[in-house]
């Protein structure tokens, strides 16, 4: 019966039970849209790590961001490829440079260098051209979505990176940077010439280990063999590149700081329509004490007044964050939402909805039954 | 306190005063109250409300409570009713002293062995007449399906059989009314307690819904105590009891 009061009078009160939804709908779209859009944009910072194929990166001692490399000499590959369980070793080659664009001006880009012939460290689809266009020469290959900073560069058109001339051989989708300098993906050896660096110098290497072999105990072989290296497993190469940008531009905290002040809004609106709720009914409950309703049922029912807004708010509020995603998520502002998120934000919700019911039965445990014979 | 000598007769004039010391026996009542004190602070005063009342209602019997505003009848009905603490004095409901109790257990009193008919009806809007019926049933634990039933027959037999499903904004004071008799004795409470049932309706619905509460109570076999000032419908009580500062005429 107390759910059925507390639906029905709920019901009937459907301007005030729309202001409690739309704050739970509120919260819940908040919440995930900003989680999902912080996963989707500091996600980017281990794009290269988690697309690569590798089972482990090595790299200089100390390291801690993809994008930032610290030259390490290429032939300490042959000692790690010499390593049991080791199935491949690629180097990889990572730098700033410039590409010249039509009108005479540069942008900033960041040429990947990866071996031929291999998957490792090949974190691109190609999706426009060639899919082999980093055999074709002077091949590079550009993103679609970096199209507008690389003023639209077409498959087969001539640029210059470093002041030396390269070919947009195709192009793929969706791989950016953390940073707003575009990947610009070629052939290590392309990539070796267009630095005009040391070629006996890589940036990485991309290790892939044979089944059932421990990259851990491969790591510790490595970083054994060559002291002046780091070695670890793909993953935890990716998280510390998630952890030097979270740490070093306070991300986390700018997008935890909008999410909670989110969630405050949320649970004061439905803090407030609850409350506006009871003050409505405030002789209802009054008579609900008076013909024998205990404390502990009008807590029920103020509680079944709460999760049937937090339900109903979350339900729509997940299935509106979805539509949210599929129509605006894009690799620019990615909306990465796991389904861990959207429990959690749920569970969060509902227990802040719950929490917020306790501000009304304030109002309703100070009620006296007797206000009943008193007009 | 105002005794009733002969129980029944509707004039005012019939009953009589007798002497306070008189013990009143609790035996076959179904409400005894006695020497109930009760006072407020009001402007830094205090002021006594109730002063040594003795009051009883027996099985059946329907007692009329009158008197001026501020006399102190809705006080002795919220005392009577464990919805209010006196001071002092014991309250006796269907042989068991209620004035004692602690919160919950007059709580419980209030669900199992008393009915309350407000002056402003005190429906619940979002609820169908139904359903408000049926609430003190399931408070007693019976579920939400025999309830209804139960409270869809009562509503017959007070002639609301086609508004079962109406909500209360869509009736009239006099079916509200009625609605609200239905919920005070769907328990089947042996005390009844009406607040100026009559006061919001007019003459007709309100002799009506007297009539109802008549016989609703005499089927229950429940005692009766009606506050009011309508003169309109002194005739429906067994006793009128008038109180006036705090004590019976």
């Amino acid at each position: 019966m107390l759910w059925n009061i507390a639906f029905r009078t709920l019901l009937a009160d459907r301007g005030k039970l729309i202001a409690g939804l739309i704050g739970v709908i509120f919260s819940v779209v908040l919440v995930n849209i900003q989680g999902g859009l912080f996963l989707g944009l500091i996600g980017k910072a281990s794009l290269l790590v988690d697309r690569s194929g590798a089972d482990i990166w090595v790299g200089h001692r100390g390291m801690h961001n993809v994008d930032f490399p610290h030259a390490i000499p290429e032939q300490w590959m042959y000692r790690i490829r010499s390593i049991p369980g080791v199935k491949e070793v690629q180097p990889l080659r990572i730098y700033f440079s410039e590409m010249s664009l039509p009108g005479g001006d540069f942008e900033g880009v960041m040429v990947v260098g990866v071996s031929e012939g291999t998957r490792l460290g090949r974190a691109y689809e190609v999706v426009e051209g060639s899919p082999d266009a980093l055999s074709c020469v002077d091949g590079v290959i550009v993103d679609q979505c970096d199209d507008d900073k690389l003023s639209f560069p077409a498959v087969g058109e001539t640029r210059e990176i470093g002041g030396k001339r390269v070919r947009v051989s195709a192009k793929c989708y969706g791989v950016l940077s953390f940073l707003v300098t575009p990947y610009v993906f070629t052939s290590y050896n392309r990539a070796v010439a267009l630095a005009d660096q040391d070629a006996s110098m890589a940036s990485y290497f991309l290790v892939s280990v044979d089944n059932g072999v421990s990259s851990e105990a491969v790591c510790q072989e490595i970083r054994r063999r060559l002291g002046e290296v780091t070695a670890v497993p793909a993953s935890q190469y990716a998280a510390a590149s998630v952890h030097f940008w979270m740490t070093r531009t306070g991300i986390g905290l700018s997008f935890g700081a909008a999410t909670f002040l989110g969630l405050l809004v949320g649970l004061v609106m439905v803090a407030q329509t609850l409350y506006a709720m009871v003050l409505d009914r405030i002789s209802e409950f009054a008579t609900l004490k008076a013909i024998g309703s205990s404390e502990r049922e009008i807590i029920l029912l103020l509680v079944a007044q709460s999760s049937l807004v937090a339900g109903v708010g979350i339900g729509i509020g997940i299935v509106s964050t979805v539509v949210i995603r599929e129509l605006f998520s894009s690799p620019r502002a990615a909306i990465q939402i796991p389904i861990g998120l959207y429990l959690a934000s749920a569970a969060l919700v509902f227990t802040i909805c719950l929490a917020a019911s306790a501000l009304p039965y304030l109002r309703v445990r100070r009620v006296d039954p007797h206000s009943v014979l008193q007009g | 306190m105002a005794v009733e000598t002969s129980l029944g007769m509707p004039s005012k004039s019939t009953f009589v005063v007798v002497n306070p010391e008189t013990p009143i026996r609790s035996a076959g009542m179904a409400l005894v109250a006695k020497q109930i004190r009760k006072s407020y602070v009001i402007g830094g005063e205090r002021r006594n409300v109730l002063d040594g009342v003795d009051f009883f209602a027996a099985s059946q019997e329907c007692v009329f409570l009158s008197g001026p505003s501020g006399s102190g009848k809705s006080t002795l009905l919220s005392i009577m009713g464990c919805l209010l603490e006196c001071d002092s004095g014991e309250v006796v409901i269907a042989g068991v002293r209620v004035d004692q109790l602690t919160v919950s257990e007059r709580t419980r009193v209030r669900r199992d062995q008393i009915g309350f008919v407000f002056q402003r009806y005190q429906l619940i809007r979002g609820l169908s007449a139904e359903d408000n019926v049926a609430v003190p049933l399931t408070l007693q634990g019976v579920s939400l399906a025999e309830a209804r039933e139960r409270a869809g027959t009562l509503l017959k037999r007070v002639g609301l059989g086609l508004h079962r499903k109406q909500l209360p904004t869509a009736m009239s004071p006099g079916q509200c009314q009625r609605v609200a008799l239905a919920r005070a004795v769907i328990t089947s409470p042996p005390l009844l307690l009406a607040d100026e049932p009559t006061a919001a309706l007019d003459g007709r619905s309100g002799a009506e819904v007297m009539e109802l509460l008549k016989e609703l109570s005499s089927s229950t076999r429940s005692a009766t105590v009606v506050v009011t000032h309508d003169p309109r419908i002194t005739k429906y009580a067994d006793r009128v009891c008038e109180i006036e500062n705090g004590s019976f005429k």
